[in-house]
């Protein structure tokens, strides 16, 4: 099958690009949730190997996402700065590689988390804390009108989305998941203007360079919304290898983000958003459970719920 | 040497780590450790299931038969006497963890615009369960296996 693709690639990138293009190294590669990742090099007559990937869409994902949007998305967040990969080119149909694909440059580095879990990693912590900050806050300052995504948006909207894949996942619905959706609907946030929201800012979606640069990658889940849900996201995994709990204190990210972008973060707000992540991963780990075939490593993301449901009463039991 | 099913299980995820991850396409290696840990992770359980889960349907019975309305309480006092039956099998034992829950989350939805104090005593109860548990997954902090999401 890797021959198969290769030589589709090669055929589909050499049309796109008016020149003869060969495709070597292909390697499926772990992460995304809703696509299937590939890293490969292309060479063309220059000769020079250009580290590229493809993105490309598969039924039995764990999110129905579109390349589309994330194509358009990556091309205008490169073109204002934000540390994206570059993307190449996106096909709909009618090629050979079947489902709808995107191919975007292969960004160099490591994700952040396996970087700072080296045994003999001597990063900066100090200049990496602030840098992901600085990352975050320059995302909270695209204006989310410009970029043609969904025009729904606001924290009623989330909860909906995510209460559909938990119900199109026909779980036996766990008494604390139900009581945090009942929860979330009485204790909705005040609207605020939408900025946009990457929606899975976490180490494991950071790419960091040798020379310490990082780059946001895994752009599906972006939406308009409120800044503090990607705070409050980011706020779930806390070891020593996370932005929070290796970069920073819980605290210390809000703070040095207000500091950074003028933006108080209410407490209640924060609460709210924190009780919304973990309904949403939640969410997240049933739909995989849910798709046939499940493969071990969904398995046991499905069977962390049982520590959701453990920070979920956690959380309601500061204030039911 | 045993022959029981848990060192069984636990003999296989040893096998998976020691011989097989190595030996299989990259791109299916961490699903064979993802196999190995699960298989770790339920030998914990099943080695406590069937005494943690009857505990914890004890648990919320009491709590129902304290606070459900009147139309459910004819549902409390069946489940009890299920509980209270003969001795089930695993997956009996787990259908009527299923049907408590059915009448938790009820009790719940209502007490969440009635009753704080009660719905505290079902957050707190749940919530242990849950902590309880949290050795029979891998994913998250206090797991046996540490791995991370």
């Amino acid at each position: 099958m890797t021959q198969d693709l290769g030589a589709d690639l090669a055929g589909v990138l050499s049309e796109h690009l008016g020149r003869p293009v060969t495709v070597s190294g292909l390697k499926r590669l772990a992460g995304g949730s809703s696509h299937e990742t590939w890293g490969f090099d292309a060479m063309d007559a220059s000769l020079e190997e250009i580290p590229l990937v493809l993105r490309r869409e598969f039924h039995s994902g764990m999110l129905d996402t579109d390349v589309a949007a994330e194509f358009i998305l990556l091309r205008t967040l490169f073109d204002a700065g934000v540390p994206v990969p570059e993307p190449w080119l996106f096909v709909t149909t009618d090629s050979a590689l079947g489902t709808p694909f995107m191919v975007m440059e292969r960004a160099a580095g490591t994700d952040l988390r396996k970087d700072l879990a080296r045994p003999d990693c001597d990063r900066d912590l100090l200049a990496l804390a602030t840098q992901a900050v600085e990352v975050i806050a320059r995302i909270h300052a695209v204006p989310a009108t410009t970029l043609n995504l969904d025009a729904q948006w606001g924290p009623a909207h989330e909860i909906g989305r995510w209460t559909a894949v938990i119900e199109a996942a026909k779980p036996d619905l766990d008494p604390l998941l139900a009581t945090a959706l009942t929860w979330l609907g009485c204790h909705l946030p005040p609207a605020v203007a939408a900025v946009l929201v990457h929606a899975d800012f976490k180490a494991n979606n950071l790419l960091i360079s040798p020379e310490g640069r990082l780059t946001v990658i895994d752009w599906e889940l972006a939406h308009p919304g409120d800044p503090v849900e990607d705070l409050a996201w980011t706020m779930l995994w806390r070891t020593q290898w996370d932005v929070v709990g290796g970069l920073h204190t819980a605290e210390g990210y809000v703070a040095a983000y207000t500091s950074l972008t003028g933006r108080q973060v209410n407490s209640e707000v924060l609460r709210f958003w924190r009780v919304f992540s973990l309904v949403k991963l939640w969410a997240m780990f049933l739909q995989g459970m849910a798709t046939e075939n499940v493969r071990p490593q969904l398995r046991m993301l499905g069977r962390a719920t049982v520590w959701l449901a453990d920070q979920v009463a956690t959380e309601l039991l500061e204030d039911p | 040497m045993s022959i029981d099913g848990l060192t069984t299980v636990e003999g296989i995820a040893d096998f998976l780590d020691a011989e097989i991850v190595n030996s299989v396409p990259g791109e299916l290696r961490s699903e064979v450790r993802a196999a190995a840990k699960l298989l770790r992770t339920s030998a914990v359980e099943l080695s406590v299931r069937y005494r943690e889960v009857g505990a914890e349907i004890d648990d919320l019975l009491v709590l129902c038969a304290a606070h459900v309305v009147a139309d459910d309480a004819s549902a409390v006092i069946d489940l009890s006497a299920r509980a209270a039956g003969e001795r089930m099998s695993l997956r009996e034992q787990e259908r009527l963890r299923t049907d408590v829950h059915d009448l938790v989350s009820r009790t719940m939805a209502r007490l969440t615009v009635s009753n704080d104090r009660a719905l505290a005593e079902f957050l707190r109860c749940l919530g242990g369960h849950a902590a309880r548990r949290s050795t029979w997954q891998a994913v998250f902090p206090g797991n046996p296996a540490g791995v991370s999401a």
